[in-house]
């Protein structure tokens, strides 16, 4: 009978948590958010720091993507990521097609896209630590 | 092996389980409550701002609108996050349990 209880239990809805995952989060957080300071100079000339960017945040995208039920944290990054949308990418999307966007627009878009990586690191710190977790 | 009294374990384990629930539920819905407020409030400030920047010139209709639908998607988000919480509290206290079954029958024998 305990054997069918430990079964029932034991069975994890979500990811522990990933303390690379976390810092890369954290860490992508501010690269972003200085990037988009640039948004006021023209997209061509700061093309190649978009790509530098672009960089570290398809290798977190690509971790987050590889651990086991991770949908839901997954789905976060979708949403600040989608070119269509009005985070992060849309942002970087918007800029590419403007050229140049406006500071004050600039400075309250990053207000939302600072709250928009909270989201995803403020999940993953309360994931429950691997220690923690009965065997 | 010592002789284990299972009427006795279960129901130890029912009332420790109840109070168990009970707790988990109660400090999952304060924290989700105040996340949500935090998260109006925040709105609201935006929405004020916004507004008044777009009265005096300072941004365009096309970035108060664009301001407008990411504040939309970053409380889109926060759900998204609430329902990963909920997860978590579901995973903790199926662990809390597994500890509590684990020292209850112990603690019987």
């Amino acid at each position: 009978m305990l054997f069918v209880i430990f079964s029932a239990v034991s069975c994890a809805s979500i990811s522990s948590f990933d303390q690379q995952a976390y810092t890369q989060t954290t860490s992508v957080k501010v690269d972003a958010l200085n990037l988009m300071d640039l948004a006021k100079y023209d997209y061509a000339t700061q093309e190649n720091n978009v790509k530098e960017y672009l960089t570290k945040q398809q290798k977190i995208y690509e971790y987050e993507k590889n651990r086991p039920k991770n949908e839901i944290t997954l789905k976060l990054w979708d949403k600040l990521l989608d070119k269509d949308g009005h985070l992060l990418g849309g942002f970087l999307n918007r800029w590419q097609t403007e050229t140049k966007l406006n500071e004050t627009f600039i400075a309250e878009e990053k207000k939302l896209v600072d709250k928009a990586f909270d989201q995803i690191s403020g999940l993953e710190s309360k994931k429950i630590k691997p220690s923690e977790i009965s065997q | 092996m010592a002789n284990l009294d299972f009427q006795n374990l279960v129901e130890t384990l029912k009332t420790e389980v109840t109070n168990l629930a009970l707790s988990t539920v109660n400090n999952y819905k304060n924290e989700a409550t105040a996340d949500a407020l935090n998260m109006l409030n925040m709105m609201k400030e935006n929405l004020s701002t916004w507004t008044m920047e777009l009265a005096d010139g300072k941004m365009s209709t096309k970035d108060f609108e664009f301001l407008v639908l990411g504040q939309k998607e970053l409380i889109e988000m926060n759900a998204l996050k609430q329902a990963g919480l909920a997860m978590i509290q579901v995973d903790e206290f199926k662990n809390s349990i597994l500890n509590l079954i684990i020292k209850t029958v112990i603690g019987l024998i």
